[in-house]
């Protein structure tokens, strides 16, 4: 069975992760080399392959999403579609800001894990914060109207 | 896909080898650098599913062959069922997995003859069987070049199979000539 590997681009929208096409490369697809990319393995036997990562120094903050593909296609004959089969293991690499990826450094990256967790939690402080002003807001305007009413009364009186 | 049709009839033929594949969970050094290396075990057999690495793996089989129909009157909508299409997960991660499929559209071996677009063509997974914990398993609507996806969101050594249904919607009457296409099913 010949074994044709190769990274791809995919996209990561609202948890949905989706493989893009070939024609569509992406900055993690085009940092990631697969050693080799083609192997010939007998059935109920395997083969071991090398995947770098390389993230440039100038690489920009933000989550980069792929794939790395394990394929195999039939050959079509005059009476038969070409069938691709593919197995793709996810790929993650949050880019982050850091002293080691400033001009003219390395970069900081990870693959397997994912850099949308603070992201979430930035936007979820600034809803509470937001709230608790509104919050505040409405308290002393409430506070003035109470005022008011009170002053009201004791002039009638 | 190899397509020939006399006059207003065509006949369709869809041979796809079964495969499965075997990937081992990928361990990653992150590192600091701007370097990373992983390695990739693929393994490989043909039939059913079976074996695998040793620390859990990902496989899919795809169908082993498909025929779209013949002696077919156009314009024409009609449906196929598809052979059964088989992922195993025994990874422990709880990423679970997406399957999808992709079919290209149909070219002719005449240059010049227009080509069949991939619209024609519509995916059904039909009933999904599960076993395992990956109790979230169900299809998903299509996606701009995807026929289909079959998600799982939570996975632990999942077993999921389904025999899907894949319809063709012909609204005109393709020019006579032989068709080659490309289904491609992945699980990621």
């Amino acid at each position: 069975m010949d074994v044709t590997l190769y990274p791809g681009a995919a996209t990561n929208i609202k948890g949905i992760f989706l493989p893009l096409d070939a024609n569509h490369p992406n900055l993690l697809s085009s940092w990631t080399t697969i050693t080799p990319n083609a192997v010939r393995i007998a059935p109920h036997s395997n083969a071991i392959a090398t995947v770098t990562i390389t993230v440039p120094a100038d690489a920009p903050t933000g989550q980069q999403v792929g794939i790395v593909w394990a394929s195999i296609k039939t050959s079509p004959n005059s009476n038969a579609v070409g069938g691709v089969s593919r197995v793709g293991i996810r790929m993650y690499d949050p880019v982050s800001v850091t002293p080691e990826n400033t001009p003219g450094a390395g970069t900081s990256h990870s693959a397997g894990s994912s850099s949308s967790l603070p992201l979430e939690l930035t936007s979820l402080g600034l809803i509470i914060l937001l709230a608790m002003f509104f919050a505040l807001f409405i308290l002393r305007k409430e506070r003035k109207r109470a005022k008011r009413r009170r002053r009201k009364r004791r002039d009638s009186e | 896909m190899n397509t020939s049709h006399q006059g207003k009839q065509i006949f369709l033929t869809v041979t796809v080898v079964m495969v499965a594949l075997f990937i081992s969970p990928i361990a990653v050094n992150a590192a600091g650098t701007g370097n990373t290396q992983l390695t990739l075990t693929i393994n490989a057999t043909t039939g059913t599913n079976g074996g695998g690495g040793n620390n859990g793996y990902l496989s899919i089989t795809a169908p082993a062959s498909l025929n779209l129909g013949s002696n077919i009157a156009f314009p024409a909508s009609y449906v196929v069922t598809s052979g059964l299409v088989a992922v195993t997960d025994t990874r422990n991660t709880s990423v679970g997995w997406t399957s999808t499929v992709i079919m290209s559209g149909l070219t002719s071996s005449t240059p010049g003859v227009p080509l069949i677009p991939a619209s024609i063509f519509s995916y059904d997974p039909g009933a999904l069987s599960v076993s395992g914990s990956g109790s979230s398993v169900g299809a998903q609507s299509t996606n701009a070049g995807i026929l289909s996806s079959v998600v799982t969101t939570i996975g632990y050594h999942t077993n999921a199979s389904w025999t899907p249904s894949i319809g063709l919607t012909y609204t005109s009457t393709p020019v006579d000539g032989t068709y080659q296409g490309t289904m491609t099913s992945s699980v990621f």
